[in-house]
This record gives structure tokens, C-alpha cells and sequence, in this order.
């Protein structure tokens, strides 16, 4: 049965963005990336490569304030401020359909005396030919510190074949069909 | 029949017999249970995971990041705190927390604290999820609370979204729950704590597993998972999708059911940040009324002697696609009411009241497990 699976991570410690390799596309996304940078950053997706175009939308909302948003934009912001910060999101991530995604932040200066700030983000990509495989946190300058990891899941596994020699016949009782098995991963109909 | 194994490298069997002896595998390269302590025997005030099966002495595999489900059946009405790696001491003031309750627009928070104030005056049952980057630097924790606050479905129940840290750099190892009320944490209380390095080996067994799954061929109301296996914790995640075809979405509802049942449900939510709604003695949980598509994802617990809790968040609900319309968002707290029973079915239905139904390629999943 289907399970979530680790995709993909990424780490970086100098420069202003962090991207996954691209991974094996799931239906299901669970993103995660801890960070320090100087500033605050934003995120893009993509298929095989990021797209930078103006194909998002979001909406955020810091500390239980008013919630804010923002059309036809190049990015989402799902971070806060520019202090050490972990962000998780979860995607739906359907090939011909917009990923729409939910976004949490924790960010807070070092030490137990600063009070940590929270953000909770929906967002959407608009593309509707492919599912995400590539994920792209970026305008972060400069990051000191970073480690991304993307999780999935959906019905799609990998095929364990059975364990027999080249030639194993199979007589399907039911269809009169004869197969015989290639060794490795075929039955071919005689 | 079963298939038979002749010499000569024959095999006789039926053609579903031929197909099922290619199987799928799926790598266990994500979260594992790494530590767990039920309470037993008696109320307590402290519920300290050091390992597997309500282990005393030793502490967990560290890993990268943690979920933890914590369900808290409470004896008494208590503040509940987290701590970790034995930082508990009343003067060392590394924990930090931001808390908002019920959506308040005003958050609850605290700095230089002893703990993560992880529920306000708990009582009768909770639920608890937190996920926790545990890496090389201080901690972060993310975390949602379902507070069932009384009995039956008159009454919804409160939510919690909050984060905290604990300003330590090493990974934690054992955690801690602390009651402010003595033996405040009835037996049957659970906490489980799940690890997935950033590099999880493929060994072992995920925690999460599917199931129950729906998918949509054709356009319809309904997606449910049949009956599922019953499992004490329940991760749902749903598409909703409109008819991308037409270039337009519809209204469509999201109501969702367990075992067929069509009453005892309670929830609170909240759309955009707006005050809370709250539903009691309803047909389903959520029911948020809106356009397509929509994703949710929703945690529960689910014993079949306590209320089954679920917290959730939404987003979606367009009236038309493309990045010049922005997406909503809901968040909400539910109860099925039922003390009797574990879910062994999960449904979300579309009334026959809305002008949408799902879409082709609509689908429902549940991972779960005990």
C-alpha cells in the first residue's frame, strides 16, 4: 500500500536560494525547509525547471493579523522576517489542475528570550499541464544555513517481479492463455 | 483456486493469480516510530517518551524532524507544557511560544518560559500534532490542537494553531509532557513520536500507511474509502476538483462522514482569518460551503471508546482559475460524537443542493495507523 516516501533534499550555505533536484512527482507534498538567512525569502515551482512567471497567487496572515494577498505574482511568500525559520507546506500536486498549497512558519531570533513569530500561508500555482517536481526558495540574502526535504505520496510504487527463471510457464487456468516469464520483469503470451 | 506449482517450471493459476505475483513496493524512507508511552496503571502529571513502548530509561534515535500525535485524555482540567532532553528545570527559560486560540486575532504568546504552553486549561480529551525541525540548531515547533472541551456534539470544540522553540542546538532525544495539575493525564493519555532523517535509509517500516483511497472517473458527489482497516491515527488528505474543462468552478460542499453515520458531528472554523463558525449537532463535519477546487488536509484521532477529533485546513475554494484569482482558506477543528465505535469509514459527500459536483480526478486518501 501506498506510503509517503522522501523525495528529495537540498542544503546550501552561502548565496540567496536553495532548489531540490528534481524528484519523482507525487499527487500528495509535504515540504519542509529550515532556515537563516538575512532576509526574508519567497518560493517557486516548477516542472523540470522553475517557472518564473506570473503564475501565482496567495494570501498570508502573520501573528493572527489581517490577511493579505496577492494575484498574479512571480512567487509566494511563505516566510517571515529575516530570522532563523523552519517552513512546512503541504501541496496538492495534480498534473492538470492548479497545486494549491498551505504554508506554516516558525521564525525567531536565536535565544529563549525572543518570542517566536508565526505565519500560515494558502497559495496556488496556476499551471495546469504538470505536477511539481522542482521546488525553489529564492531572495533569501544571504542564507547561512539551509536544508530542504520534500516528501510524497501517492499509488505509484515500484514493481517487485517474481523471483523466477527465464522460461517459467504460467497456464492461466481461467483464460486458456500460456505465458512464459523472461526472468526478470515480463510474462510473454505464447 | 490457488496457484499450483508443477515441476518443470510450470505454474497453473488464474490470471489475477499471474498479475498478483508482480507486487509494488514502496521504499520506507519517511516517518517511523521512534518513541511512545501510553499511560497506564494510574493518572499522571508527566508523560516523558524516552523510547519505544512506554519505555522509563534511555532516550530516542535523534532525527532530523519529528511529528508528534499526542492524544490527551485529561483527569483533570490542566495547562499542558513541552519540553525536551529533561530543560525543564523552573529557571531556565529556553522555551518561547506563540499561540492563537479559536482564531482570536490576538495571539497568546510568552518568551524565557520553562516549557511550550501546548494547551490552556485542557480538559476531557485532545488532540495534539506537532511537527518539529530537529536538527543542529534550535528547535522550531509547529503544532495544531483540537480541545474537545465537553462532551456530545452540542458543543464544538476549540482549536489551537501555535508554534514554540526551544533555544537548544542539541537534537532532541526525549520529550516531555508536563501537567500544571496533579495526575491530570487520565489513563489511556498517548503520545507518539515519529522521526524521519533528511536522508532516511530505506529500512524499516513507514508509520504512515494507506488505508483507504478514492478516486473519480467520472464526475459525482461522493468519495469514500469503503471500509478501511480501524487505525488510532488518521492523516486525510482530499481533492476537490470543478470541471477545469468549462473554464469555471461551482459551489460545491464538503461534508464529511464516518461509517455512514449522519449525526453527532461538531465543528469550529474559521474562512480567511474571519471569526469562527461553529456547527453542533450536525450531519457531517467542516460542511464549508464553497467553489472548487479545494485541498484539505486533516489529522484525527480515532479510539473507539472516545469522541473521534479531527483538526484540518483547506484551501481553494476559487471562483474562477488562473493566477488573478487568489485561492481561500479554512481552518477547523470537528468531532464525530460517537463513543462506541472506531471509524472504519471515511466519507465526503456534495448535496444534491449545489450547482457543482466533484470533478473527474477528485480523489480522497487516508494513511493511518495505530
Amino acid at each position: 500500500m501506498a506510503t509517503w516516501v522522501k523525495l528529495a533534499t537540498a542544503t546550501a550555505s552561502s548565496g540567496d536560494s536553495i532548489t531540490s533536484p528534481v524528484f519523482t512527482a507525487k499527487k500528495h507534498l509535504k515540504i519542509m525547509l529550515e532556515i537563516d538567512a538575512s532576509t526574508d525569502g519567497k518560493w517557486r515551482f516548477g516542472n523540470a525547471t522553475i517557472d518564473t512567471g506570473s503564475n501565482y497567487a496567495q494570501a498570508d496572515t502573520a501573528n493572527g493579523g489581517t490577511r493579505v494577498g496577492g494575484v498574479n505574482r512571480s512567487n509566494i511568500e511563505c516566510s517571515y522576517g529575516s530570522t532563523p525559520q523552519f517552513i512546512k507546506m503541504e501541496i496538492g500536486n495534480i498534473a492538470n489542475r492548479e497545486k494549491l498549497g498551505i504554508g506554516e512558519v516558525v521564525s525567531a531570533a536565536t535565544g529563549g528570550g525572543n518570542t517566536p513569530n508565526r505565519k500560515e500561508s494558502n497559495f496556488k500555482w496556476v499551471n495546469t499541464s504538470n505536477q511539481i517536481n522542482i521546488v525553489q526558495s529564492y531572495g533569501w540574502n544571504t542564507i547561512s544555513y539551509a536544508i530542504l526535504t520534500v516528501w510524497g505520496s501517492d499509488d505509484v510504487g515500484t514493481d517487485v517481479y517474481p523471483n523466477f527463471s527465464n522460461g517459467t510457464i504460467f497456464e492461466e487456468s481461467d483464460t486458456g492463455k500460456i505465458y512464459m516469464f523472461d526472468g526478470t520483469s515480463a510474462w510473454n503470451e505464447m | 483456486m490457488a496457484v499450483k506449482y508443477l515441476a518443470g517450471d510450470r505454474i497453473i493459476g488464474t490470471a489475477a493469480e499471474r498479475a498478483a505475483l508482480t507486487t509494488t513496493a514502496f521504499p520506507n524512507t519517511s516517518w517511523k516510530e521512534i518513541g511512545r508511552f501510553t499511560v497506564s496503571g494510574s493518572a499522571t502529571d508527566t508523560i516523558e517518551v524516552k523510547g519505544l513502548s512506554s519505555a522509563t530509561s534511555g532516550t530516542m534515535t535523534a532525527k532530523d524532524n519529528i511529528m508528534v500525535l499526542c492524544h490527551l485524555p485529561m483527569a483533570t482540567l490542566a495547562n499542558v507544557y513541552l519540553t525536551f532532553n529533561g530543560d525543564d528545570a523552573g529557571s531556565n527559560a529556553n522555551y518561547g511560544y506563540r499561540r492563537s486560540t479559536n482564531g482570536n486575532t490576538t495571539d497568546s504568546s510568552d518568551n524565557s518560559q520553562d516549557g511550550i504552553n501546548i494547551g490552556n486549561a485542557l480538559a476531557l480529551d485532545n488532540l495534539v500534532v506537532c511537527d518539529i525541525r530537529n536538527g543542529t540548531r534550535e528547535k522550531f515547533v509547529i503544532y495544531h490542537t483540537n480541545e474537545q472541551g465537553a462532551t456530545g456534539s452540542g458543543t464544538a470544540p476549540d482549536r489551537e494553531e501555535a508554534v514554540g522553540k526551544w533555544a537548544n542546538t542539541n537534537q532532541i532525544t526525549t520529550l516531555q509532557f508536563k501537567g500544571a495539575t496533579a495526575n491530570c493525564f487520565s489513563v489511556g493519555a498517548e503520545v507518539v513520536v515519529l522521526g524521519c532523517d533528511d536522508d532516511e535509509a530505506d529500512s524499516g517500516t513507514n508509520f504512515w500507511q494507506e488505508i483507504g483511497t478514492d478516486e473519480l472517473t467520472s464526475q459525482g458527489d461522493v468519495l469514500t474509502t469503503g471500509t478501511i482497516a480501524a487505525k488510532k491515527y488518521l492523516w486525510i488528505q482530499t481533492h476537490h476538483l470543478g470541471d477545469i474543462t468549462s473554464g469555471t468552478s461551482a459551489n460545491c460542499d464538503f461534508n464529511m462522514t464516518f461509517n455512514d453515520s449522519t449525526s453527532g458531528y461538531a465543528t469550529k472554523s474559521s474562512q480567511n482569518g474571519g471569526a469562527d463558525g461553529i456547527g453542533t449537532n450536525t450531519a457531517f463535519i467542516n460542511g464549508w460551503i464553497g467553489y472548487q477546487d479545494r485541498f484539505n488536509n486533516t489529522f484525527m484521532i480515532n479510539v473507539a471508546s472516545k469522541e473521534k477529533l479531527a483538526y484540518g485546513q483547506e484551501t481553494g475554494g476559487i471562483t474562477a482559475y488562473g493566477a488573478g484569482t487568489g485561492s481561500n482558506t479554512d481552518e477547523w477543528v470537528g468531532k464525530w460524537a460517537n463513543t462506541s465505535d472506531s471509524i472504519t469509514k471515511v466519507t465526503v459527500t456534495n448535496s444534491s443542493a449545489r450547482s457543482g459536483a466533484y470533478g473527474v480526478g477528485s480523489n480522497l486518501k487516508v494513511w493511518g495507523s495505530n
